[in-house]
């Protein structure tokens, strides 16, 4: 990412979530830890990994808080990724991957506030799916 | 900030997933950095993110 894309995403980050995301740089990767809370109050922290040639490409989220996340019936819900129903990728070490913007959608003005606000959408169907036992497809669409 | 209100968020996910009418619009707060559900005929928060287009663009699928 240049440093005009990377001040544009962080003047939008911190208008929209002040306080709650932090870009990280580990040698050349670049990665965006960010802090989310649903509306039922239940706080979540979520990896974005910048791939390099972004935004030209999509990046992909992990969610690093808490460590395991369970479906309705108990099962980890690492243990049943990739799922199409859950809408999750396969983990990543082990780590939840989320799903978010679809490849045929992303194009290189999708920020990733924009990609942030899905993520929290997945999460708020998540936490529906926990009480109703309904997949997220049914919250999210197939 | 309830579980009331998560229901009310997943109804509108499910209905617009559906391709129904809603009375309702799904907001980002920044303030709270919350996803709230409000009614159309309410002025929007002008610091607020109407997520409608963005909950229903599609999510990646396997």
């Amino acid at each position: 990412m240049d440093k005009q894309r990377y001040n544009i995403e962080y003047a939008i980050l911190q208008r929209n979530f002040p306080g709650r995301f932090l870009f990280k740089k580990k040698g050349q990767e670049l990665s965006l830890d960010m802090g989310m809370k649903t509306s039922a109050g239940k706080v979540y922290r979520i990896e974005i990994r910048i791939p390099r040639d972004y935004p030209a490409s999509v990046p992909i989220v992990l969610l690093n808080y808490p460590d395991t996340l369970r479906t309705y019936r108990g099962e980890l819900l690492a243990d049943i990724s990739p799922s199409h129903a859950m809408h999750t990728l396969a983990p990543q070490a082990g780590v939840l991957q989320l799903c978010h913007y679809k490849l045929e959608n992303w194009h290189p003005n999708v920020t990733l506030y924009k990609v942030a606000l899905k993520c929290l959408i997945w999460l708020e169907a998540y936490e529906n799916h926990l009480t109703t036992g309904r997949p997220l497809t049914e919250y999210l669409g197939v | 900030m309830s579980e009331n209100d998560t229901n009310k968020i997943g109804k509108e996910l499910v209905v617009r997933n559906k391709g129904e009418v809603t009375m309702n619009r799904l907001e980002f707060d920044p303030e709270t950095g919350e996803l709230v559900v409000r009614r159309n005929d309410l002025p929007m928060n002008p610091d607020a993110t109407t997520v409608d287009q963005i909950a229903t663009d599609g999510f990646a699928a396997l």
